[in-house]
């Protein structure tokens, strides 16, 4: 069990602030989900937690100021999936997912280390990938072996920016399966900014709703999602439908016009 | 009537140089009367020189027209004498004093101006640029008759290009031995100082001849081995000239066999175990430093305890009997070069040179060849050893 | 593939890696006993190993010639080399720039700048042969302080590096070249031979010099390999896994920055080593810095010390500048990897 705990953080690019007063507390060992429009926040917030930026206020974790912390331990006590697209210059998946190993690793790959990388590319399934070059791969591909790479770092809680994004929807299903598998069995926290609402709804077990830069509302997908706060907070109409296997389902039916983003 | 008027004056000029003959000594030379002639007809048709030239040549100066054909293979016509000189580089500043054609000078490149031992009296004119950028309004300005410059320097582009055709850009090097000779009495041609040309040239001749005569019947396998290089070992390691140097020249002139011929060409960076394994007899060293510039003598002297000190160099035959020797380029080079020439061959072949005092040589020729003062005499260093102390 | 396979895969990957490196070392030494038998005295295989082994007398030619001339310029080729190629490699590891080397950051540049300097207005090339050393390395140091001190402003990263880097370049560039056109014409051969790069000064002292330098940012640079292979992932996912970003990047320029003026103030500008040993050696030995960069030191070593004993040997007695004869040597063998290799390298 971990605490995620931020008090009024506040963070601007330049002149333009993203966060104003973000103020939560979490004690979970479960999946968190970040939703809300495109500015909203979400992005940012987690290169907060990850201490990647540097806003005002505090962020805790485990009651723990994450600005006292040293990277190596912040490290080993969060891993972050960025959104894909970085170029990794002569680097084998192998190697990409050995870079989580960072943190724990000393000069020499241990054979705790190598355990560690097998266990992880064996859990997002790309075995077959493990000796084929970064570059060459993928969107989809390289994706899971980013996630592969922070299953790897073994951290408490693991921070995703749309970990789905550019996965067709059955390695989105695979991906996000193998996500809620190892939070339920590890206990780990699990902490992703997600856009597509239905996804968040059935995979998180809780969400965090963000609208420029401020908490809307914190809850249960079930008790969060309705129509009224969707028209709220992202000024679209919508359906909430209910599917015995896919539970709940948010199918949007039109934008509610004449308001900016 | 214009054209009348000047066919009128080219008859009446024509009929004094057939006239003059009759009237006195034929002081007009075959070369002169052909020159004028083409002149004249050149003017006829609308080009020449201009009518004040030939009258000028014609009436006062009874040895032009003058033809002088420079190193780079342009030929010029001079009417008069020149009284306006531009001069670029010092190798022609030096030649000109050497036949008493300075007091023409009007400007001079930036390394003559800078280098006051040596030119006392030219480092006071105006300065034309370096040698390799030359200052064109500043030559303009000076209204010269005559530019003197290298054979390659500066580029056509950066000089004549921008000059009228009228100013005649002469080229000739003046330190190569090979065209030396004739460009000396080209240029006594060109100041119209024959007569001190011949001067220094009988001068210049009688020490090549002694030279020649007393080294020219060693057969080869008797020469002196030598190794000529840069002096450079202290800074950027052995550089030695070899076929196509002016210091390869020096000591081939003086009866020496360069250890570089036939392995390299122009210079070349050997190593220092070459030129142990060549073991020559004799190792020469070249200088850019002293000569002229006073307070440059221990450069000097380093490079000779470099050559002293350089490990292994011990067991070379030049080293072990102390035959390492130092010439500065204001002596090996240009008008001073055959009191060095006698000066090599003695360090060469000194029984053979027994008598002949050299230094006396080098003091006669800055005495009566160049305008340097009592200081350089005394103090000036241009080769090592000289037997003066420290 | 199954579980044993990828850890086999990585445990056969690294044993084929340190063989190639062991083999390239072995290859080093022979090249170094190949060459300590190279040059114009005639001395056979023999009498050299005898005279290096102490079975000769200390005062013969030979032997002044084996250890005052040949061991100290083959030394410096290799430490040279190695430090050459080692400094590249952390420029290209921290800059994330295939095109990064000493020269790219106006390192080298500086040097010659502080060279011609000491050449054209100090004591002049005869008695400056310290002054020289001493400059080059001054001012080396002077543009890497110069190239912090601008890239902070904007912050640490490889893209304001490089630009500063550039700048700075082409600063003293200009600067040499204005010395250049005011030098004299006998000035001006001794900046352009020093240019050029020569092994030929080497000596004891300048061999051990390099070697301390070699010695002590070797390890140091060793230590940082895991850093420098996470940061290839981009200074966001380095820093989240646990690299302190900055300072591996401050102290990586620092470190090459050093290496670099340690040699070229000895050498002359050897330029084409620090680009690209380092690549040749990725093309070889895939992108882990680990591996990595001890094989770039051979790497450097083996190209150096080849094209100084071609250029000794090539024209002789004529020695060829290194500087030239490595670019010689070291282009086509470059382009031929580059187009041979099917995989994405870089």
């Amino acid at each position: 069990m971990v605490t995620i705990a931020t008090d009024t953080v506040k963070f601007s690019y330049g002149s333009a602030p993203v966060l104003y007063n973000v103020t939560f507390r979490l004690e979970t060992g479960a999946i968190l989900a970040l939703v809300g429009p495109n500015g909203s926040g979400k992005t940012t917030l987690i290169r907060c937690i990850d201490r990647i930026l540097h806003p005002e206020g505090s962020i805790l974790i485990n009651e723990q100021n994450i600005h006292t912390m040293s990277r190596n331990d912040i490290a080993t006590t969060i891993g972050y999936v960025p959104q894909n697209g970085t170029k990794i210059a002569a680097a084998t998946v192998f190697d990409v997912v050995m870079m989580g190993r960072t943190p724990h690793m000393s000069w020499r790959l241990g054979d705790g280390d190598i355990d560690r990388i097998e266990y992880a590319i064996q859990l997002l399934g790309i075995e077959d990938l493990a000796e084929r070059d970064y570059n060459e791969l993928s969107g989809g591909q390289q994706q899971k072996v980013l996630i592969a790479r922070a299953i790897a770092q073994d951290p408490k809680i693991l921070l995703l920016d749309e970990p789905t994004n550019s996965l067709d929807i059955h390695h989105q299903l695979e991906a996000l399966a193998t996500i809620s598998d190892i939070s339920r069995s590890t206990g780990m926290t699990v902490v992703m900014a997600v856009h597509d609402l239905s996804i968040a709804a059935r995979y998180a077990d809780m969400l965090m709703m963000l609208k420029n830069g401020t908490i809307v509302a914190i809850g249960k997908p079930e008790e969060l999602i309705t129509p009224e706060r969707i028209r709220e907070v992202y000024n679209v109409d919508a359906r909430i439908l209910y599917d015995p296997e896919a539970g709940l389902i948010v199918a949007p039916l039109r934008a509610v016009p004449g308001v900016a983003l | 009537m214009k054209q009348v008027f000047s066919i009128l004056i080219v008859l009446i000029l024509a009929t004094g140089i057939i006239i003059c003959p009759v009237q006195g000594s034929d002081d007009y030379s075959t070369e002169a009367r052909q020159l004028l002639a083409t002149g004249i007809l050149d003017h006829l048709q609308g080009g020449g020189p201009g009518l004040v030239m030939l009258r000028d040549a014609a009436t006062l100066y009874p040895d032009y027209p003058r033809l002088i054909t420079d190193t780079a293979g342009t030929k010029f016509t001079f009417y008069r004498p020149v009284e306006r000189v531009v001069v670029m580089h010092a190798n022609a500043a030096e030649s000109i004093i050497a036949i008493g054609g300075d007091d023409r000078i009007v400007g001079v490149g930036s390394t003559i101006k800078t280098n006051t031992l040596q030119f006392p009296g030219l480092s006071r004119l105006p300065d034309v640029g370096r040698w390799t950028e030359p200052d064109i309004e500043a030559i303009l300005a000076l209204n010269p008759d005559l530019i003197l410059t290298y054979v390659t320097w500066p580029e056509p582009e950066k000089l004549e290009r921008h000059l009228p055709s009228r100013i005649p850009v002469i080229r000739m090097e003046y330190y190569k031995v090979e065209v030396f000779r004739e460009e000396i009495e080209k240029t006594g041609r060109i100041f119209s100082e024959e007569e001190h040309c011949a001067d220094y040239l009988a001068w210049y001749d009688e020490y090549l001849a002694i030279v020649e005569d007393r080294i020219g019947s060693i057969p080869c396998e008797e020469r002196v081995r030598v190794y000529a290089e840069s002096g450079s070992g202290q800074s950027f390691g052995r550089r030695t000239y070899s076929e196509g140097t002016g210091l390869h020249d020096l000591l081939v002139a003086a009866g020496g066999v360069n250890v570089a011929s036939g392995h390299t060409t122009g210079y070349a960076d050997v190593e220092n175990e070459w030129v142990m394994h060549q073991n020559p007899d004799v190792i020469l060293i070249w200088s850019g430093k002293a000569g002229y510039k006073l307070g440059e003598r221990n450069d000097i002297i380093q490079l000779y305890e470099e050559i002293m000190g350089t490990p292994g160099f011990g067991s070379i035959e030049a080293v072990k009997n102390d035959r390492v020797y130092i010439v500065t380029s204001g002596f090996a080079f240009g008008t001073g070069s055959p009191a060095a020439l006698v000066q090599v061959a003695k360090w060469l072949y000194p029984d053979r040179f027994e008598e002949i005092n050299t230094e006396e040589i080098h003091a006669e020729y800055l005495e009566r060849f160049t305008r340097t003062g009592a200081e350089i005499r005394e103090q000036g260093t241009f080769y090592y050893p000289d037997g003066r102390e420290i | 593939m199954s579980e044993t396979t990828i850890r086999s895969g990585y445990a056969k990957r690294t044993h084929t890696r340190i063989l190639i490196i062991g083999g390239l070392f072995a290859l080093l030494i022979l090249l170094t006993g190949v060459a300590a038998t190279l040059g114009s005295y005639s001395i056979s295989v023999i009498e050299v190993f005898e005279t290096i082994l102490g079975g000769r007398g200390a005062d013969s030619d030979i032997s002044t010639i084996v250890w005052n001339y040949r061991l100290p310029r083959i030394l410096m080729g290799i430490l040279a080399g190695a430090a050459l190629g080692l400094a590249g490699a952390m420029m290209q590891g921290i800059l994330r720039n295939p095109l990064a080397s000493p020269f790219t950051l106006g390192i080298a540049s500086a040097a010659s700048f502080g060279a011609s300097l000491a050449i054209i207005l100090g004591a002049g090339f005869a008695a400056g042969g310290s002054l020289i050393i001493g400059n080059a390395f001054l001012f080396t140091l002077i543009a890497a302080a110069a190239v912090y001190g601008l890239a902070q402003i904007r912050g640490i990263t490889p893209e304001t590096m490089i630009m500063a880097g550039i700048a700075i370049m082409y600063l003293f560039s200009a600067l040499t070249s204005f010395l250049q056109y005011l030098g004299d014409s006998e000035d001006v051969n001794a900046v352009v031979f020093w240019m050029f790069g020569s092994l030929g000064r080497s000596t004891w002292e300048t061999v051990s010099v390099v070697a301390i330098l070699v010695g002590a940012l070797f390890p140091l640079f060793l230590l940082s390999a895991r850093s420098l292979n996470t940061l290839s992932a981009g200074d966001e996912a380095a820093k989240s896994l646990g690299v302190p970003v900055e300072q591996i990047r401050i102290g990586g320029m620092a470190g090459a920055s050093l290496l670099t003026a340690g040699v070229i103030c000895f050498t002359g500008t050897i330029g084409f080593i620090g680009l690209v040993a380092p690549h040749i050696t990725r093309m070889i030995l895939g992108g882990d810095h680990r591996f990595l960069l001890p094989g770039t030191a051979v790497v450097g070593a083996l190209v150096l010390l080849g094209a100084d004993s071609i250029g000794r040997t090539i024209m002789a007695p004529q020695i060829l500048p290194v500087g030239i004869m490595t670019a010689f040597l070291g282009v086509p063998f470059f382009i031929f990897l580059f187009l041979s290799r099917r995989r994405n390298y870089w």
